[in-house]
């Protein structure tokens, strides 16, 4: 078989990157191992998603399935009663603010969603798993080998090949990519599940996203889903996770009753209606992620830290950037070049860059973070929130906000006992 | 009024609604104490940035320099010197 590009995984990062590649034109084939719809975690979505996802159409579908409107972010302090807000809003072509929404969707659903346009569109899918990259006499990337859902080994050949397999790293795994290096959050595991009955908020922020922190490292999620569901999860360092000797179903139901008095109060009884599944040393970086024949989206490159929903934003932003830089590869005006994706590759850990610092920021000096995000730079911070982080110029409140974490970072293990307290004070 | 007086007073009356019995000494820990959390702290913040007309550079947002009065005092005059 022999195509333009080929995508590893059907997820937003690789259904994106088809999408993008269609308006430009280009065929793709789509390779992925499981059954849509599956399930899977990372239901928030920023507000610059949700105008990635009417730029590609589905502003109907959205509607269509009734996901909840997000209009913020709402964080809630230790004592569960002082919270902070981050409105979703958008920004005018004159560059004012305006208040906006995006959506929170099952991804099961979503997944699919993406997928069935992608193939509507003209993506080809192949059910099965990559098993090995086609390499050529220099090492550059000119296909995949897949052993397909019948049990057969094929070939496919493209000039392109997207990495688009998530947390499993393919082409890293593969040694094409450069090797995986520890985030600063790989300590960590999430357990979460899904519940019925919580009290959401009523009215216009009944959808909204919501969090709940203990203290450094330690908190939980709430996202409202459709039905009535909630997508509940804690978050902890795996060794207080493994020190309590729990099953994560009973893990995940006590600490919904203790990380902090609000999410109780939200959640009276917890019943989980989907099974208790967990995810640990989640924080992971590639940077050598793109080369001759090859580059990576999304998870397959990078993931930082669950708290401020950014997985699925960065998966379809960089399929957007991949397919621009796919096509001035294909049209021959990047061929030559030792690596055809590097300005892909500069652009894309932009954008990872400043929400790195930014939850460097906001875990380990809170309350600078606090004073900048309610006070000093409001907007500026309002900015990151939804995903406006692809500028070259950066903000003011960006360089304040990489100053703090750059001084976090270099005396990581002396914070102040205060620290964890501060991290969310009210606007 | 001098800096300890006005930064005093605003606690005071803004944080602790008059409640006279709280003792503000300047060695006093304001966060220790509980007098101020978070969402205190950064009131006080934004205070002290208006009335005495300054802004603190990013390392100074840092809990320890207002962990009392004598060392938002320190921490003021360092600004106004």
């Amino acid at each position: 078989m022999k195509t333009d590009v080929v995508i590893i995984g059907g997820g937003p990062a690789g259904t994106a990157t088809a999408l993008y590649l269609e308006k430009e034109g280009i065929p793709s084939v789509i390779v992925e191992k499981d059954e849509f719809p599956r399930y899977h975690i990372g239901e928030s979505l920023t507000g610059e998603c949700g105008k990635c996802l009417r730029t590609l159409g589905f502003a109907d579908e959205m509607k269509q399935y009734e996901h909840p409107v997000k209009r913020g972010v709402k964080v809630y302090g230790p004592n569960g009663k002082n919270a902070f807000y981050v409105p979703v809003m958008t920004r005018s072509d004159e560059g004012e603010l305006a208040v906006s929404s995006t959506w929170s969707m099952p991804r099961d659903a979503f997944d699919k969603m993406m997928m069935d346009k992608a193939i509507a569109r003209g993506a080809t899918l192949v059910k099965g798993r990559a098993t090995a990259p086609i390499l050529n006499e220099n090492g550059g990337v000119r296909g995949v080998e897949v052993r397909t859902a019948d049990d057969k080994n094929i070939r496919i050949e493209a000039e392109v090949v997207v990495d688009a397999s998530g947390p499993a790293t393919f082409l890293s795994n593969k040694g094409v990519a450069g090797k995986k290096s520890r985030g600063n959050y790989s300590r960590q595991i999430a357990v979460f599940s899904q519940v019925k009955n919580a009290i959401r908020d009523e009215g216009p922020t009944r959808g909204d996203t919501l969090i709940f922190f203990q203290k450094k490292n330690h908190w939980s999620w709430f996202i409202p889903l459709d039905d009535g569901t909630v997508s509940v999860g804690v978050t902890v360092p795996s060794d207080y996770f493994l020190s309590k000797n729990e099953s994560k179903h009973d893990f995940l139901v006590r600490e919904l009753h203790e990380v902090n008095p609000e999410i109780k109060r939200r959640i009276p009884e917890v019943v989980l209606t989907e099974e208790a599944r967990a995810i640990s040393n989640y924080s992971y970086h590639i940077k050598e992620f793109t080369g001759d024949g090859f580059l990576c989206v999304g998870d397959s490159h990078r993931f930082i830290d669950p708290i401020f929903s950014f997985g699925v934003y960065f998966g379809i932003k960089e399929g957007e950037f991949s397919a621009k830089a796919i096509k001035a590869y294909l049209d021959g005006e990047t061929r030559g070049l030792a690596n055809p994706f590097a300005d892909y590759q500069r652009q894309s850990e932009v954008g990872q860059d400043v929400i790195q610092a930014l939850i460097d920021a906001f875990w380990n000096e809170p309350l600078a973070f606090a004073f900048f995000a309610h006070s000093r730079y409001k907007d500026d911070f309002v900015d990151m929130f939804a995903g406006r982080i692809y500028t070259d110029e950066e903000s003011p409140g960006l360089v304040a906000m990489k100053k703090i974490a750059a001084g976090a970072m270099a005396k990581m293990d002396s914070e102040s006992e205060f620290a964890g307290a501060t991290a969310v004070a009210a606007a | 009024m001098s800096i300890e007086a006005t930064v005093e007073q605003f606690i005071r009356t803004e944080i602790l609604f008059e409640d006279v019995s709280v003792d503000l000494a300047s060695d006093r820990n304001l966060i220790s104490s509980g007098i101020l959390d978070s969402l205190a702290l950064l009131r006080l913040i934004e205070f002290i940035e208006s009335t005495f007309n300054i802004s603190l550079s990013e390392e100074d947002i840092d809990a320890n320099k207002f962990q009392s009065i004598g060392r938002i005092k320190e921490l003021v005059g360092g600004y106004q010197s």
